[in-house]
């Protein structure tokens, strides 16, 4: 189980993250979500012990990070965004002395860097120069140095960026087969990453987190408040007043244009919607749902606008969200 | 330990396998075996020519007069081409961002620098082993004291030592390597020429400090063939005063 409580890190006249809390159980897949600067990479590091925290305490495997930081790096296996390669090692090398600095035993080291090397495609570029490998390439022998010694627990800062599309989805395979027997937490800032590997997210903004919990019961939170927007050809003074009568719906307001959104609350009124302003005469145009994805989760928790109702284990939120809707149907 | 030796190992690949490398080991070849071959050809001459001394014979010494100079000329010579090779040892890998790799493994910082220190120390040996031909020579052609060799080898690797001590502390101190080369140099320069320092004053505590914490003075008794335990003292102090720097800050690199 990896471990965060109340973790401040504070630089200077910079609060990079603060009053932290949250757990990742054994077998889970965490993903860190959060703008640039959001103190992911500043969590990262404090857990895998290349940081120090100002206040607080993160744990690993029961292992206080600050206390005992060599019991945890042989648990821990840490990729930062920049893997820390050795430019002009060839691959193999530098797995190998990747796994002695890493405490693999001399007896299973080749065999250990053999299936690292396996496990991310790098058994034909063995023998190649770091320096000469392109972006893709270095990110995987920046992930295979993160499980040679293999760890139960892993840290992956952002490990899909510069990948080209099939890289991605190989890494993403390859973190996903993690899941189970290892612990793992991956920041990323891609959210349909999140939605295909990760069994949890948790949402950071400003060193602090907005949002814990499954995707799917965020955006069941996002849809308990449904609105639906209508778009009128001929609306009315009446419109207004006619739409409000609606059996089920809590709240009009208008929505540009001769536009106007409702607040339907738990229910699916859009049925209903659309005979009333049909036999009505305002002549209906367009109509949409406003769906919540984990995109508009994610604006709305860390962007601008109106809020999303609180969940059980989420911190007082610090400021109001964003809307932002997905077309369904006209 | 082992992670030490690790890292050590390491270096020492990284070195073999860098131009530069050879740069530094081609001109320490050069210079000192240039030195050596002129100073050899000095005495030699001066051995053949009757004694023209005012007061008397003079008496040549293959010691004074060709090894003790020797060990001085590299102790300069080597305040140049040491921090050169040990300049990228912790900035290099701050630059590149490898230090990551060592920060986040169950390695300490003491280990990170003793490694970094063992792997310099080993090229500063085969830098060394390439200068083979110089005691040949004196064995072939003249009658060197063994003793006196082997401690004056003793010195001229607790010099390195000392300058290699140096080059780790100021490698850790910045990011930007020939900034941590300068930065050696400079401190190396300063350490020699506090020597000087102890023939311009007069006064009398000034002048025992100034000699104390001379490196130079503490080499000589070396070339005279003597271990004298404060010299080791002293010696070992100070390399132990700058790898205790270089770990204070990589220490520092991993809790700032």
């Amino acid at each position: 189980m990896i471990e965060v409580q109340s973790l401040t890190k504070i630089y200077g006249a910079l609060t990079a993250v603060h009053d932290l809390s949250f757990t990742v159980a054994e077998g889970e897949i965490l993903g860190l979500l959060g703008p640039n600067g959001a103190g992911k990479t500043t969590t990262m590091r404090i857990l895998a012990g290349s940081l120090g925290a100002t206040r607080g305490k993160a744990s690993v495997a029961g292992f206080e990070v600050h206390k005992h930081p060599k019991e945890v790096k042989r648990r821990l296996g840490y990729m930062p965004e920049f893997p820390p390669l050795y430019q002009s090692m060839q691959v193999e090398g530098y797995l190998v002395f990747a796994a002695k600095v890493k405490g693999v035993p001399r007896a299973r080291r080749k065999a250990a860097v053999e299936r690292a090397m396996e496990q991310c495609g790098l058994v034909a570029a063995r023998k190649r120069v770091i320096g000469q490998l392109s972006k893709g390439y270095r990110q995987r022998v920046g992930l295979a140095q993160a499980l040679v010694h293999e760890p139960k627990y892993l840290v992956l800062d952002e490990p899909t960026s510069g990948l080209d599309p099939m890289q991605i989805a190989e890494v993403r395979s390859v973190i996903k087969s993690l899941g189970g027997e290892h612990t793992v937490i991956l920041s990323t800032h891609i959210l349909p990453e999140v939605t295909m590997t990760c069994d949890r997210v948790v949402i950071i903004d400003h060193g602090q987190i907005v949002a814990q919990d499954t995707e799917k019961s965020l955006a069941e939170r996002v849809h308990s408040a449904r609105q639906v927007v209508v778009q009128l050809a001929r609306p009315d003074t009446g419109s207004l007043a006619a739409l409000e009568r609606i059996e089920g719906v809590l709240g009009v307001e208008s929505a540009g244009e001769d536009a106007f959104r409702l607040d339907t609350g738990h229910q699916d009124l859009r049925e209903v919607i659309a005979r009333t302003v049909v036999d009505s005469g305002f002549g209906l145009v367009g109509m949409r749902e406003e769906v919540a994805s984990l995109e508009d989760i994610y604006l709305k928790l860390v962007g601008m606008g109106q809020g999303l109702p609180p969940g059980p284990n989420d911190p007082p939120p610090p400021q109001p969200p964003g809307a932002s809707s997905a077309e369904v149907s006209s | 330990m082992m992670n030490a030796l690790h890292i050590a190992g390491r270096e020492l690949r990284v070195y073999v396998a860098s131009p530069w490398t050879y740069v530094v080991l081609a001109a320490a070849v050069f210079l000192l075996g240039f030195f050596f071959g002129g100073q050899v050809a000095w005495f030699a001459d001066m051995c053949q020519r009757p004694d023209t001394g005012y007061m008397g014979p003079v008496h040549y010494n293959l010691h004074t007069d060709v090894v003790d100079p020797f060990i001085g000329v590299s102790g300069i010579i080597l305040i140049f081409l040491i921090p050169v090779l040990t300049m990228h040892l912790i900035a290099g890998e701050r630059r590149q961002r490898s230090i990551e790799l060592l920060l986040t493994s169950p390695v300490s910082s003491w280990e990170i620098v003793l490694g970094k220190f063992l792997g310099a120390m080993g090229l500063f040996g085969i830098m060394l082993a390439l200068l083979w031909y110089a005691p040949v020579i004196l064995y072939a052609w003249g009658e060197p004291d063994t003793p006196v060799m082997l401690t004056s080898l003793l010195g001229l690797v607790l010099v390195g030592a000392c300058y290699v001590a140096v080059g780790v502390a100021t490698s850790s101190l910045t990011e930007n390597m020939i900034v941590s080369a300068i930065l050696g140099v400079v401190l190396l320069l300063v350490v020699w020429v506090i020597e000087i320092g102890t023939v311009m004053t007069q006064t009398e505590w000034v002048q025992s400090t100034l000699e104390y914490i001379s490196l130079v003075r503490h080499l000589e008794s070396f070339s005279a063939g003597m271990i004298d335990t404060r010299d080791l003292v002293y010696l070992g102090s100070f390399i132990f005063f700058f790898l205790f720097v270089g770990q204070q800050r990589v220490e520092a690199l991993r809790s700032r």
